[in-house]
């Protein structure tokens, strides 16, 4: 590579910084003002491309192109006022992790509804009239159209930065930021507030998109890919920056194209391939931000009155009557393949597995109090394990041992980092984490078999027939929890619980809260690798989808349905949530707006998880 | 001097989460008055002034605010109503500069009151006249509390609610303080003020209610209260 490639590359990299920046400042403006980590942001951006182009055709002309761009971001911006309106005001007072599962149901109906107004296909935008060629730079043909966008983003910052320091509604917006509760008390209409905050962030997220009209075309997976995006600058720069969220774009910006530009570089005798870390490098930055300054290049540490309520406050640990009611309940689940056909047992194989996995998730959630965004990556390294294994002719049971070990090793790495966060910022570390698992799937291609995944991973004979499997799932599954609640009922589940109500009085009894939610993690992991070796073995073949973000999300929206209070509450969640899902998409397309909207109607209706909400009405009822 | 109730309320329960902090805490402000509620640490003063305010919302009772009834209301509701609040742990914004602190807490003017603005709050605290433009998180922990106060006034309250005004302040601090009161009061704004320093409360309020275990124990003159050694024994002294 020549250094004018290199400049050429560079270019394109703070064109990309400049969208970033755009997604991150209103994401980082939402959170700072509202303490809800939007998922849908990214979502917003994906109407807006949509939108903007939708606009510019029916417009027509130059004019079309230049008037799509801000009536994308007006619209955009009303449909972000609306969803504040009707969902988010009702969850505010709700624990982080339920607003964030609040915003994940907006983005399944959101990109339903792009499915339905704008089709599965992709589609691509006009290029910006007058701005469609490339430059003459230092000799260089540069794209005007990215030379409009890295201009745009500095006056962008200044022109926010003007608003919140030179309006009333910008110096209400900051000290809103800093202690929301006060400016409340002070005669301030917080829900006008937010609703106008949430509006300018997600008018700035569809602007975002409509500027990529010349760059990308429209496509229903823009979402979480522009989200994720987003969360790593917010969390770089600093929740609730400006000016770290600047930093932050331009520092991602130009690492992951400097990657992509530098392609194999020669190392020590090897070559090594740096275009391979640029679905990775941004969550290696922003692991390495959240473990060097936890609050981000430009952030501070939250007020002490801005904290959220706790995830839980108590968990019922069961004693011996809920042991022998589970064990009827899994000797009343074995008898399923006497009575029931062949899809049946599939399916409970599918909610016996989920079931597992969601009850180690609630192992952290609930009696750890933490709230990991990225679980799905101990069930992924389970299953990789199992997959591995299972190609290296390995016996089953061997693998379906080896497997949670595994997953144990990297729940004690992530772990060690995680406990030294709480609140969202643990949510974000793991979901880094996470995602760094998942790309290392994704991108290896010669040991993962990169997106292709694995293939043949068959059981043993005399597991392979559904019943047999559906047994031995249950047997392991059985065992896992068995252990799961030994261990809360141990000295260790005791000091765990002490440490996640009250760390400092943990400390006075001579816990070591942090030690002992750390080694709370390996345990989860093990159960979590666990089930992804099951799954690996029930379904035969494996993606990196197995790991990523999506099933993270299911593995929390099964265990806030079924509520964080009581341990049976993940194991009906996982049943519900996965016959739902099941139902659903077998009769229609549009099984996410459905689902979106069922998440929506559960965290509005049901703050506590159906379980643990019926459980409290009926108490309040007697 | 007894005018009209400002201030009015009746049998408050409050909880946090499913402990109960106040057990029928019942009083009464009349406009002009400058009452202390003083009780050891812990007995629910902070408890009983965010009850009135709405931050910690009672589950019985009745709050009246210059005669309306506000339980259930949200704070800002409570506060455009007339009723300002100084929490304890003064809570200045830290990144916004003392005007911009001011420029919170402003609401328009109400009739029959003047209204305060920055001009007229730098003659009632010289020194925060003196530093408009620094940020809250670079002041002295007395500036700060005269801050809180002065922000509070922008909202031109008919009666203020102070939470330990003195508390953690050097002695002259704490004397600058009892001037402020002073003149808050011969400006005619009702103050209900929560206080461990007995002799700083003796000195600028009229009536008093001792709390004790979350519920009114006594109430007094301050002249009696200040008299009466088994009281002190009982509920003031450390
Ligand atoms: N946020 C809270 N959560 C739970 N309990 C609380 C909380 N705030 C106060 N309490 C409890 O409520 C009771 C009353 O507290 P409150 O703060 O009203 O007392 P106080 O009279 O203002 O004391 P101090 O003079 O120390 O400020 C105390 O037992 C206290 O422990
Ligand atoms: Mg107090």
């Amino acid at each position: 590579m020549t250094f004018a490639d290199l400049l050429v590359q560079l270019v394109n990299g703070l064109a990309q910084a400049s969208t970033l920046f755009l997604l991150a400042s209103g994401l980082s403006l939402i959170f700072g003002v509202t303490r809800v980590v939007n998922f849908a942001h990214g979502s917003f951006t994906m109407v807006g491309l949509y939108a903007a182009i939708a606009m510019a055709e029916r417009l027509g002309g130059a004019a079309g192109f230049w008037l799509a761009l801000p009536l994308a971001a007006l619209a955009v911006g009303v449909l972000g006022a609306v969803a504040e309106m009707l969902i988010l005001r009702r969850v505010y007072q709700a624990p982080e992790l339920f607003q964030l599962l609040a915003t994940f149901g907006l983005v399944l109906v959101l990109k339903d509804a792009a499915l339905w107004l704008w089709g599965p296909e992709d589609i691509f935008g006009p290029r910006a009239p007058g701005l469609s060629g490339s430059v003459e730079l230092a000799g260089l043909a540069v794209p005007a159209w990215d030379l409009f966008l890295i201009a745009l983003a500095p006056l962008l910052l200044l022109a926010l930065e003007a608003l919140l320091a030179r309006t009333r509604w910008g110096v209400l917006v900051r000290a809103a930021t800093e202690d929301r509760h006060m400016v409340g008390a002070l005669g301030v209409n917080q829900a006008w507030l937010f609703t106008g905050v949430f509006a300018l962030g997600s008018a700035l997220a569809g602007l975002a998109g409509a500027l990529q009209m010349p760059r990308e075309p429209a496509s229903l997976g823009l979402d979480l890919v522009t989200v994720t995006d987003a969360f790593v600058v917010v969390v770089i720069g600093g929740l609730g920056s400006l000016r770290g969220a600047f930093l932050a774009a331009a520092l991602v910006g130009v690492v992951k194209t400097l990657c992509f530009a530098l392609g194999g570089v020669e190392m020590g005798g090897t070559t090594f391939n740096f275009s391979k870390l640029t679905l990775v490098v941004e969550f290696l930055l922003m692991a390495l931000t959240l473990v060097l300054r936890p609050w981000g290049l430009a952030g501070r540490a939250p007020a002490a009155a801005q904290e959220s309520p706790a995830l839980v406050e108590w968990v019922r640990v069961p004693g011996v009557r809920f042991a022998a009611g589970a064990g009827a309940a899994l000797l009343a689940a074995a008898a399923l393949p006497l009575l029931a056909d062949e899809y049946a047992v599939v399916l409970a194989t599918d909610i016996a597995v989920f079931a597992l996995f969601a009850v180690s998730l609630h192992f952290l959630m609930g009696p750890g109090g933490m709230a990991p965004f990225g679980h799905a990556a101990f069930f992924g390294v389970g299953a990789y394990a199992a997959g591995l294994l299972a190609q290296a002719a390995w016996p089953m049971a061997a693998a379906l041992l080896a497997a949670p070990l595994a997953a144990a090793a990297a729940g004690l790495a992530v772990g060690w980092f995680c406990v030294r966060l709480s609140g969202v910022y643990l949510a974000m570390l793991t979901l880094a984490f996470a995602q760094i698992a998942w790309s290392v799937a994704f991108q290896w291609d010669d040991v993962t078999g990169g997106s292709n995944g694995l293939v043949g991973i068959r059981p043993a004979p005399w597991a392979a027939d559904k019943a047999h499997f559906y047994w031995l799932v249950l047997v392991f599954g059985g065992t896992a929890l068995a252990l799961l609640w030994r261990v809360l009922q141990s000295p260790f589940g005791f000091a765990l619980r002490a440490a996640r109500d009250n760390p400092r009085r943990a400390q006075a009894l001579g816990i070591d809260a942090r030690r002992v939610q750390w080694l709370a993690f390996p345990a989860a992991a093990a159960a979590a690798g666990l089930a992804g070796a099951l799954f690996a073995y029930s379904k035969g073949s494996l993606s990196p989808e197995a790991m990523g973000i999506a099933r993270s999300v299911d593995g929390l929206v099964m265990v806030l349905l079924g509520g964080l209070h009581t341990l049976a509450g993940p194991v009906a969640g996982a049943a519900l949530f996965t016959w739902l899902q099941d139902e659903i998409i077998r009769r229609t397309d549009y099984w996410r707006l459905i689902l979106g909207a069922v998440i929506l109607l559960l965290v509005i209706a049901f703050p506590r998880g159906v379980v643990g909400g019926l459980r409290h009405a009926w108490k309040e009822r007697s | 001097m007894s005018g009209e109730t400002l201030i009015q309320a009746r049998g408050l329960n409050a909880f946090y989460g499913r402990a109960q902090a106040l057990f029928g805490v019942s009083l009464e402000v009349r406009r002009g008055e400058v009452v202390a509620l003083l009780g050891r640490n812990g007995a629910g003063k902070s408890t009983t002034l965010k009850a009135l305010m709405g931050l910690v919302p009672p589950r019985a009772g009745e709050v009246r605010i210059a005669g309306t009834a506000v339980r259930g209301w949200a704070p800002y509701r409570i506060c455009r109503q007339g009723l300002g609040y100084v929490p304890e742990e003064r809570r200045i914004f830290a990144g916004l500069t003392v005007l911009e602190n001011l420029e919170v807490g402003r609401r328009p003017p109400r009739e029959a009151v003047p209204a305060w603005t920055p001009q007229r709050l730098f003659e009632l605290f010289p020194n925060l006249g003196r530093m408009r433009e620094r940020p809250g998180g670079a002041m002295s922990g007395g500036e700060q509390q005269m801050l809180t106060i002065a922000r509070t006034l922008m909202g031109n309250p008919l009666a203020v609610l102070l939470d330990e005004p003195s508390e953690g302040l050097a002695p002259v601090i704490v004397a600058e303080m009892a001037r402020v009161v002073r003149e808050l009061k011969a400006e005619g704004l009702t103050v209900l003020l929560s206080e461990q320093n007995l002799r700083f409360a003796a000195g600028i309020t009229d009536r008093a209610y001792v709390m004790e275990q979350g519920a009114i124990r006594h109430e007094g003159q301050m002249a009696q209260l200040l008299q009466d050694e088994a009281l002190h024994a009982r509920y003031l002294a450390v």
